[in-house]
């Protein structure tokens, strides 16, 4: 690209998938030249426009990633990130709604495909690799390849810094800051990062377990390792990446006597939670942990969930004290 | 054992094949309110329709002494995948000691799938079991045969519900079939019941697609007799997912059908719809009056195509209407979305055919 041209502006929502790979999308946009410019945070209003766009019955996130691609487009970029999630091997299918996500774009705000951003990608619930980058001339395909080394090598990083720091994602990118006080519960917190640590869909679920004196844990701060040996013990793994990352982790809570209790956030209509919400009850039952689901919408009010997780962490508190006794 | 399967398209075909290897067959009862409440009460809830309606009449079958549940499965990103092991892991944690066999395909796991013939099979020797299946899959292939049959003619029956009547007769006709020979004649049978009933040809129908979920299109106790309902409004119903269409489909992918729907969705996302926008591409092409698209509440697969399907009806010019079905079995809001759709196909039937450009012709 030459140094007087305009760079070219490519606009990263920011939900789904780079609520996981933000630090991957950003660097390998702006190292190769172009600008990254990220959609604001959801809000209300976020939800409510994506939401008039799509037949009803769809789940929280795509309602809320259609607002976050309407919002770009109101900004004035040239071309929007929609990666094509591919499928494979077995055991990193995307949900369906994610594999989608171009063609329900394409239909729902007429965007053309021309400016779609769209390189294939495959993820195995960690890592993502670009197996296709988009038609482009051979200088730049050039450098969007060195680029998307070095993101991944950056990515990757993130995820050792919350494992050894015992970080989630969004405070080991620094985009989160609390401070963690007492810590008489350790809470194993279970649920998609574009729903747990967005702001909207979450109701800053994560603040308000602080703000009770929990220390939470979560999946990223687990060894892949031992989530894959737990997902080993089941009949039929779940095929879903980012969902199997979660029942791992989750069966390591429920064997894990460090943790007193899980919760398991799903958002309203999520279809690869309906299932791994069941296998994980259904294991905490038997082996007697107390797991608590929270359903969220797009309901403002949050009164609800603080008073749940209040009883919850009460309960848990109480169970604690008991069993020192 | 004593074995049961989930109630979907010819039941008394499977309970014919696995009688003849020398099981005890519970059937599974014809899902009824019961089932689905029976389903719906300890299923996830957010889980689609279809898995209530299939746990419910696996409970009503364990109730009449079942203790083996044979099923199907595959993988890909669509919850189907996991309705054999999740249903297995409901019901034992309800206490029932049931055994699921999942048969998954055999390009995915053929060490399995050997594994589960050699289970099913009850030690029969090999040549006996292909002979049965052989005889089993063409009941089956004769059975659609047949419900295509009177699906097409249904709606120009002049005493009403005489076809279901029939059609009935007829299931027990070929599930009566002893031999390939026996076949034929059972065929020749059922092909003279059909000519008997008295039928007006010269009435005048619409022809209306239907696409969509596979286990709601097939399955009429969980769409509620859609296609008998319409047949009544003189509504011909056309679809193409039967049990045999599904068996060629895994031999042979369709691929001319599948090319057809690359402009609209290229790449498969996990069920069948990218097979439904080539049904709704060939419908059209067929000259059909409509589609009508059932889908399960929150469907992964199907959602998608229902992105899709405002384009798809503006670019073809064809209505379509979407219904979105639940454990909610109140069917008459459906009804009134159903027969305004109906009414909105005569009138356009009616312009077409009278060729007058905009000038509004009330029917009746």
């Amino acid at each position: 690209m030459n140094r007087g041209q305009k760079k070219l502006k490519i606009g990263i929502p920011r939900t789904l998938f780079s609520s996981y790979h933000l630090t991957y999308w950003r660097q390998m946009i702006t190292l190769s030249g172009m600008e990254a410019i990220l959609s604001e945070e959801s809000s209300k209003e976020t939800a409510e426009r994506g939401g008039r766009r799509l037949p009803h019955e769809f789940c929280i996130p795509i309602k809320v990633f259609i607002g976050h691609i309407l919002n770009l487009l109101d900004k004035g970029v040239d071309q929007i990130l929609l990666p094509r999630m591919i499928t494979k091997g077995k055991a990193n299918f995307f949900c369906p709604k994610l594999i989608g996500l171009p063609e329900i774009v394409r239909f729902t705000t007429c965007l053309g495909t021309e400016r779609m951003f769209s390189p294939e990608i495959v993820c195995d619930g960690l890592g993502l690799r670009v197996i296709k980058l988009p038609d482009l001339d051979p200088a730049m395909s050039r450098r969007m390849k060195t680029a998307a080394r070095q993101a991944n090598e950056d990515c990757k990083g993130v995820l050792t810094k919350c494992r050894t720091q015992r970080l989630t994602l969004p405070e080991a990118t620094g985009l989160f800051k609390i401070d963690r006080s007492g810590e008489r519960l350790n809470i194993g917190l279970l649920g998609y990062a574009y729903s747990i640590y967005d702001p909207f869909i979450s109701k800053k679920i994560l603040e308000k377990l602080y703000k009770l004196g929990c220390a939470v844990t979560t999946w990223e701060m687990l060894e892949p390792g031992l989530i894959e040996r737990n997902l080993a013990g089941l009949k039929r793994p779940l095929f879903w990446n980012f969902g199997r990352m979660l029942l791992g982790a989750g069966l390591s809570f429920i064997d894990d006597s460090g943790i007193d209790g899980l919760i398991y956030a799903t958002a309203f209509g999520c279809g690869p939670d309906s299932v791994a919400t069941k296998i994980l009850s259904i294991e905490a039952g038997l082996r007697q942990k107390p797991l608590l689901l929270v359903n969220l919408d797009v309901h403002q009010e949050d009164g609800h969930l603080r008073t749940r997780l209040e009883a919850f962490t009460d309960m848990l508190a109480a169970l604690k004290e008991e069993r020192v006794v | 054992m004593k074995i049961t399967f989930p109630h979907m398209g010819p039941v008394l075909i499977y309970k014919k094949l696995f009688e003849r290897l020398g099981h005890e067959v519970i059937m599974p009862p014809r899902p009824s309110q019961r089932t689905i409440e029976l389903g719906a009460k300890y299923s996830p809830e957010f889980i689609c329709f279809p898995f209530k309606i299939i746990l419910g009449s696996y409970l009503e079958a364990l109730e009449l002494g079942a203790e083996v549940i044979v099923t199907t499965g595959f993988i890909g990103a669509c919850r189907a995948v996991y309705y054999g092991d999740l249903s297995e892991r409901i019901l034992r944690q309800l206490g029932y000691k049931v055994k699921v066999i999942v048969f998954d395909s055999p390009a995915e796991d053929f060490q399995g799938f050997l594994r589960n013939c050699r289970e099913i099979g009850n030690r029969r020797p090999l040549p006996e079991v292909i002979g049965n299946l052989n005889l089993a899959i063409r009941l089956i292939y004769a059975s659609d045969y047949f419900q295509k049959q009177i699906t097409h003619l249904r709606p120009y029956e002049l005493i009403s519900g005489t076809f279901s009547r029939k059609w009935t007769e007829i299931q027990s006709l070929l599930a009566s079939c002893v031999s390939l020979k026996h076949l034929k004649k059972v065929i020749k049978e059922a092909r003279q019941i059909i000519a008997a009933v008295p039928i007006d040809i010269s009435r005048e129908i619409l022809k209306v697609g239907l696409v969509g979920e596979i286990y709601l299109v097939m399955e009429g106790c969980s769409n509620n007799e859609i296609e008998e309902k319409l047949a009544k409004f003189g509504v011909e119903v056309v679809r193409k997912q039967y049990i045999s269409n599904w068996f060629n489909h895994f031999l042979f992918p369709p691929r001319k059908l599948l090319r057809a729907a690359d402009t609209y969705l290229k790449y498969t996302v996990g069920g069948h719809e990218k097979e439904n926008i080539g049904y709704i591409l060939e419908f059209k092409k067929r000259g059909f009056d409509g589609i009508i698209h059932l889908l399960p509440f929150g469907c992964m697969p199907e959602l998608v195509t229902q992105t899709i399907i405002p384009a798809l009806a503006t670019d073809l010019d064809l209505p379509i209407l979407s219904l979105s079905l639940d454990e909610q079995t109140g069917w008459v809001s459906n009804m009134i979305r159903l027969e305004a759709f109906v009414e909105l196909l005569w009138t356009r039937h009616d312009l077409l055919k009278e060729n007058c450009n905009g000038k509004v012709i009330c029917r009746r």
